[in-house]
C-alpha cells in the first residue's frame, strides 16, 4: 500500500494505492472548520482496507502553495516515512495541478500566490513566483493553462482568460495525484528526511531579508 | 536531544518564523532519531507519543503537531498534545517527581511574563501577565539598546556580573495588582544610553547589571505578591504553611534571578527552579507535562490541531 497527499492548494487529496491501482481517494475543499488531515488519512486508509503496518511508500506535494498547507502534508508525510522506515517522496505541485487537465496534461500551471502573484509553472521548468503583471509576457501564446482558483486568469489578464482550460476540462485532484504518485514512485529518487522542504514559500519580504543578510 | 535554533536566528536579533519553520522540517526526524539512539531506544519499546500543541509559532507547530502525530497513527501508539507553556512549570517534576500542587509558577521566556496557579485538581489558572513585553524580550530589547548580541538574555546576563546592580536606579514597574510591565524600564535604558555620548566597558556593564537587576526585581515582587496578599496588591491565599513556588523558562538561567529567587523566597517557600538546562526550551519538558496530563485526562482520543494561542491547558 502506498499513500499519496497535497494539500498545498485550495482543493485538496488523499490517495491510497495498491501498485498502480486506487484503492481509496478523499477529495476536499481547504477550509479552517476541517477535521485535521490525519483524520481523513486514517479514514480513507481504513476505506481501502489497509492498515498503517501495510505502507510500502509515501509520497507528498512539496509546492509552491499554501505555507499551512505545505507543512501538514510534509510533516505528516516524513512523520509516516520515519515511523515505518518507508521510502519518502515529494513532487512538484504545479506538475500534479497540470495533471487535473482531461486529455493531455496542461503545458502551463498557475496558482494564486495572493498579493497579485502568482506561482506559475510550465512544462520542462521549475516553478517561479511572478507579478500578476508579468503574466502576460512570461505566458506563451498557444499554451494550455490550468489555474487555481479556476477563472483565475480572466482577472490577472483578461485579454489571456481564453488560454485557460474551462472547470468542465478538469479532473478532481486525486485523480491527477494518482497519476503524478505512480510517476514519481516509478521515476524519482527518494529523499532522506533532513531533505524535506517545502517550495517558495515564503512571503517576498522574508525572502528579500533572506537575501540581502550577511 | 536539543536542536537549538539561536546560531540561524542570531544575525536578524531575533527568531525570523519562516527560518524557524524550514529548519523545523528538516531537522525534527534527524533528531528524534538521535534521541531514540541517546537513549539506546528502539521503536518498538515506545509506549506513546507527546507533542507540543501551543502555544508558538505556526509554522513550528505544524510541523511537530503533524509529525508527532503522524508517528503515532503509523506506530499505532496513543499520543497526547500538551501546553509548552504549562511544560515549562511541570518541567520541575524532572528534578522532584513528587512535587504536587497547588504550585504558584512564575514562566518567564521570550513570549510570555506569567503567574500562575495550579490549582490541587490540576488545572492551571493565571493570575498574572505582561502588559507589554515578555521579560525575555525586555532583555533581547535591552541587549540591543547596549549594543550587545541576540540572545540577549545570556549576553546580559555575563556583562552584568562585571557590572554594579545598583549604579542606575531604574523604575520598577507599575502594573496594577500581579501583572507585569517592562516597557517603562526598557524606555529608561534608552534614555540612559542616549544622554550619554560614550559608553565606556564599566558603564555598559554597570547598565546592564541595573537593568537586570529592574527585571529580576519586578518579577519577584509579583511572586512575593501572589504568595503574601496584600490589600494593596492583591494575590491569593491557601498556599499552605509552605508554599511550592516554580520558576521556569528561558529567563530563569538568568543567574541573577536564581539568586536573587533564593535569597528571597529560599525561607519562606519551597523553591524549584530546574536546571538551567530543562528551563530552555526542551522536549524533557514535555514528556513530563504528558505524564501529569495522560494521569488526568489520558491520551487525546482522535487527531488534533495546532493551536497557536493555547493557554496553560
Ligand atoms: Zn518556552
Amino acid at each position: 500500500m502506498r499513500l499519496a497527499i497535497d494539500t498545498s492548494g485550495v482543493d485538496q487529496a488523499l490517495v491510497v494505492l495498491d501498485g498502480r491501482r486506487q484503492l481509496a481517494a478523499d477529495d476536499w475543499v481547504r477550509d479552517r472548520a476541517d477535521p485535521p488531515v490525519l483524520a481523513r488519512l486514517d479514514a480513507v486508509v481504513k476505506r481501502a482496507g489497509g492498515k498503517p503496518d501495510d505502507l510500502e511508500a509515501v509520497v507528498a506535494a512539496r509546492g509552491p502553495g499554501s505555507f499551512t498547507g505545505l507543512r501538514i502534508g510534509l510533516s505528516l508525510a516524513a512523520g509516516l516515512a520515519y515511523a515505518r522506515h518507508i521510502p519518502l517522496y515529494v513532487a512538484d505541485s504545479l506538475a500534479i495541478l497540470a495533471r487535473r487537465a482531461s486529455g493531455d496534461p496542461a503545458s502551463v500551471a498557475l496558482r494564486d500566490a495572493g498579493r497579485r502573484e502568482v506561482y506559475a509553472w510550465r512544462e520542462g521548468e521549475p516553478a517561479r513566483r511572478l507579478p500578476v503583471d508579468e503574466l502576460a509576457g512570461w505566458l506563451p501564446a498557444t499554451a494550455r493553462v490550468i489555474v487555481e482558483p479556476a477563472g483565475g486568469l480572466a482577472s490577472w489578464v483578461p485579454g489571456l482568460a481564453h488560454l485557460e482550460l474551462p472547470a468542465s476540462e478538469r479532473r478532481p485532484l486525486s485523480t491527477a495525484l494518482l497519476e503524478s504518485a505512480i510517476w514519481t514512485f516509478d521515476s524519482q529518487k527518494p529523499l532522506r528526511y533532513d531533505e524535506v522542504q517545502a517550495l517558495y514559500v515564503q512571503p517576498a519580504a522574508a525572502e528579500e531579508r533572506r537575501r540581502m543578510s550577511p | 536531544m536539543i536542536r537549538s535554533q539561536d546560531a540561524l536566528h542570531a544575525p536578524y536579533g531575533g527568531v525570523v518564523p519562516e527560518l524557524a519553520a524550514r529548519a523545523h522540517l528538516q531537522s525534527l526526524v534527524p533528531v528524534i532519531e538521535r534521541a531514540l539512539e541517546n537513549a539506546g531506544t528502539r521503536w518498538e519499546q515506545v509506549d506513546g507519543v507527546a507533542v507540543t500543541r501551543g502555544p508558538g509559532l505556526i509554522g513550528c507547530l505544524l510541523v511537530g503537531v503533524n509529525l508527532g502525530q503522524a508517528i503515532a497513527w503509523a506506530r499505532k501508539l496513543p499520543v497526547i498534545g500538551v501546553s509548552h507553556l504549562a511544560a515549562h512549570v511541570f518541567a520541575a517534576l524532572l528534578e522532584e517527581p513528587d512535587l504536587h500542587p497547588p504550585v504558584l509558577g512564575l514562566v518567564v521566556s521570550g513570549g510570555h511574563s506569567d503567574l500562575i496557579r495550579w490549582h490541587t485538581d490540576g488545572s492551571i489558572s493565571v493570575i498574572g501577565r505582561t502588559l507589554d513585553d515578555a521579560a525575555g524580550e525586555a532583555f533581547d530589547k535591552g541587549a540591543r539598546i547596549l549594543g550587545l548580541p541576540f540572545p540577549g538574555g545570556p549576553a546580559i546576563d555575563a556583562l552584568a556580573a562585571k557590572g554594579d546592580p545598583r549604579a542606575i536606579r531604574f523604575p520598577r514597574p507599575r502594573a496594577p495588582g500581579l501583572d507585569f510591565s517592562f516597557s517603562g524600564v526598557k524606555t529608561a535604558l534608552l534614555y540612559e544610553v542616549r544622554k550619554r555620548t560614550s559608553i565606556s566597558e564599566q558603564e555598559r556593564a554597570d547598565l546592564a547589571a541595573s537593568y537586570q537587576e529592574a527585571i529580576v526585581d519586578a518579577l519577584l515582587q509579583r511572586v512575593e505578591g501572589a504568595l503574601f496578599p496584600s490589600p494593596a496588591r492583591g494575590g491569593g491565599s491557601g498556599w499552605g504553611p509552605e508554599p511550592t513556588v516554580v520558576i521556569g523558562g528561558g529567563v530563569a538561567r538568568n543567574r541573577r534571578l536564581r539568586e536573587a529567587a533564593r535569597s528571597r523566597l529560599g525561607n519562606t517557600a519551597h523553591l524549584v527552579i530546574p536546571a538551567p538546562e530543562l528551563c530552555t526550551d526542551n522536549a524533557a519538558m514535555i514528556g513530563a507535562a504528558a505524564l501529569i496530563e495522560w494521569d488526568r485526562r489520558g491520551p487525546d482520543p482522535a487527531p488534533f490541531d495546532a493551536d497557536p494561542a493555547l493557554g496553560f491547558a
